[in-house]
């Protein structure tokens, strides 16, 4: 069974790792 | 004999067995990472998993190859946890609840092992086995292959490529972890540790009471535990348990065991870039910053009447000892999990006196990199290499050149975000903790040692060193949270920076020696060096040492 709290943990590591894929585009922007 | 003097014999041991695979382990190192040839065994995993090892990768593409894996990674071992009582090899545990499943998924992923959980009274085998030792691998292998591609930055010229992320951790895993880890194990088990499946034993004590034996794969997790400077333990009481650790001799070897890798490394860096004392200039810098860590916790340990009456006539601070090791081998075991980013431990860290806690919270606090994690130390002090080079440059008035490359504004801002990343992490999660509620609830020594036990938590995670003053209520839903958070950017983070950092080395035409390149292989570039690392860090956690460990020690 899935809980509410689940699908919060999941989505919090999916933002978590976005906001570092951010950090590479921001960087591979500016190296541009 | 006298405790310290053993305890120092040990250290002098110690040194003599690193510095004697120093050269073997750190060349087949480097072996294993210039070889050509893929083993069969490669080839079989690349074919099954469509990766294609000939390919060479753009630093940008090697970090969405860890990003991606260890997104998999961290899923897939939150999965494990939260399903485990449905599956086999439960033990009759029940299902992680999520907080804590979250909190140890993303804790293991990153090689840092903090744990918000007794694992005798949680994980089902099949979680300890499946999930998180396999993680204590793959993270390991991850931190190294970062550095081997880092230091490909410094070997090659004119391209963007850095390696294939594929090859690298599937070389560090199959012919490094592997071969070592299965070695370990056995001596391990020859010294008394545990190593089973059996279920969990309830006895009937002299007394009359019941006590609950449990069991476990124990040996063969405490090899990588160690080896892979991972510090997560089978059992609650990690090193300090004699299941884990029985006795003085698998003491020592698992002190050797979480000092090995790191303490090789420079040896690869040396033979990778032609230049093998460039490599001993490094472990030099580890070696020295590793001795005053040890040192000061000794000294510190063996109360000289600092650490108040009881210490003093017990000759040494034995409140939170395992009394089988006493203060020297607590402190030869702290100074040397907290230098590496092991946080594997065989005494109660909150318990050590005020200023060799501090010293342990400032080991974590240099950046692990002294010798540092698995592949995380080579990459960190490379980067303050760096730092010092161009700090020497406008010094003295040298061109800023490390090992046939520019230090250029680029690079430096690299390294500027790659340093600044972990303290403003670290600081800006303390101070969150301490100024909200939900912080400061869950603090149950307030003053001076709570504030100490709050920076050490966040240190500890950031730095992926997973070691804890446990005066502190972790497992609230905060701590979780702000701790995953902080594991994650702490590990990440940096590797993007030290890899943008490698791949713009990677790009530069080799500079060659003049006259007014530095020398970065004397004592004077490793007396900088160290100067540098400390300093650094002494300015930056300044104010937070100053509240926390000198008002406590100097009270």
């Amino acid at each position: 069974m899935w809980y509410l709290s689940d699908w919060f943990y999941v989505v919090l590591t999916i933002v978590v790792f976005a906001f570092l894929y951010l950090i590479l585009k921001g960087i591979e922007s500016f190296e541009r | 004999m006298n405790s310290t003097l053993a305890g120092w014999l040990q250290f002098l041991f110690l040194f003599a067995a690193l510095a004697a695979c120093y050269i073997p382990l750190g060349n087949y190192i480097a072996h294993i990472f210039t070889d050509k040839k893929h083993w069969r065994v490669e080839r079989g995993i690349y074919k099954l998993t469509g990766i294609d090892p000939d390919a060479d990768m753009r630093w940008t593409v090697y970090v969405r190859s860890i990003l991606a894996f260890s997104l998999v990674a961290v899923l897939f071992v939150y999965l494990i946890e939260r399903t485990q009582h449905w599956l086999f090899w439960s033990v009759g545990m029940a299902n992680v609840a999520p907080d804590t499943a979250w909190n140890t998924a993303v804790s293991f992923t990153t090689n840092t092992n903090w744990q918000n959980y007794a694992g005798e009274a949680t994980m089902g085998y099949l979680t300890q086995q499946g999930a998180l030792m396999v993680q204590q691998f793959f993270s390991a292998a991850v931190g190294l292959a970062v550095a081997i591609a880092m230091i490909r930055g410094f070997t090659r010229s004119r391209t963007d490529r850095l390696g294939n992320f594929w090859v690298d951790v599937t070389r560090g895993i199959i012919r490094l972890l592997i071969p070592i880890a299965v070695v370990g194990a056995i001596i391990l088990m020859a010294g008394g540790v545990i190593e089973n499946l059996a279920n969990y034993h309830t006895i009937t004590t002299l007394a009359g009471g019941h006590q609950t034996i449990p069991g476990g794969t124990v040996a063969s997790q405490e090899v990588i535990k160690d080896l892979g400077n991972n510090g997560g333990g089978w059992l609650n009481t990690n090193s300090a348990h004699p299941f884990e650790n029985p006795n003085p001799f698998t003491n020592i070897f698992e002190i050797f065991l979480l000092l090995l890798i790191p303490f090789a490394t420079p040896r690869a860096f040396g033979k990778m870039v032609g230049d093998n004392k460039q490599g001993y200039a490094l472990v030099a810098a580890m070696v020295i910053i590793w001795a005053a860590a040890v040192g000061g916790i000794s000294l510190f340990e063996a109360h000289l009447g600092t650490a108040g009456a009881g210490p003093q006539l017990a000759h040494g601070a034995y409140e939170g000892v395992e009394t089988r090791f006493g203060p020297p081998g607590c402190s030869l075991f702290a100074g040397s999990t907290t230098v590496t980013s092991t946080g594997a431990v065989n005494c109660f860290h909150d318990s050590l006196t005020p200023f060799g806690g501090g010293i342990a919270l400032f080991d974590i606090a240099l950046g692990e990199i002294a010798p540092g994690g698995i592949g995380a130390g080579m990459y960190g002090i490379l980067v303050l290499a760096m730092v010092t080079v161009f700090v020497a440059g406008l010094m003295v008035g040298r061109t800023p050149e490390y090992i046939g490359k520019k230090i250029r504004p680029a690079e430096m801002k690299y390294a500027s975000l790659y340093f600044l990343t972990l303290p403003v992490v670290i600081l800006t999660m303390a101070a969150i903790a301490i100024g909200t509620q939900w912080g400061q609830s869950a603090i149950f020594n307030p003053g001076p040692h709570g504030l100490t036990e709050i920076v050490y938590a966040y240190a500890s995670q950031a730095n992926n060193n997973g070691s804890a003053f446990a005066g502190l209520g972790t497992a609230a839903p905060f701590y979780q949270i702000t701790g995953g958070i902080t594991m994650l950017l702490g590990r990440f983070a940096p590797e993007i920076f030290a890899l943008g950092l490698a791949g713009s080395l990677a790009r530069q035409a080799p500079t060659p020696a003049s006259a007014g390149t530095l020398d970065t292989r004397t004592p004077l570039f490793v007396g900088m060096l160290v100067g540098v690392i400390l300093i650094l860090v002494g300015l930056t956690y300044f104010p937070a040492l100053a509240l926390g460990v000198f008002a406590e020690g100097l009270h």
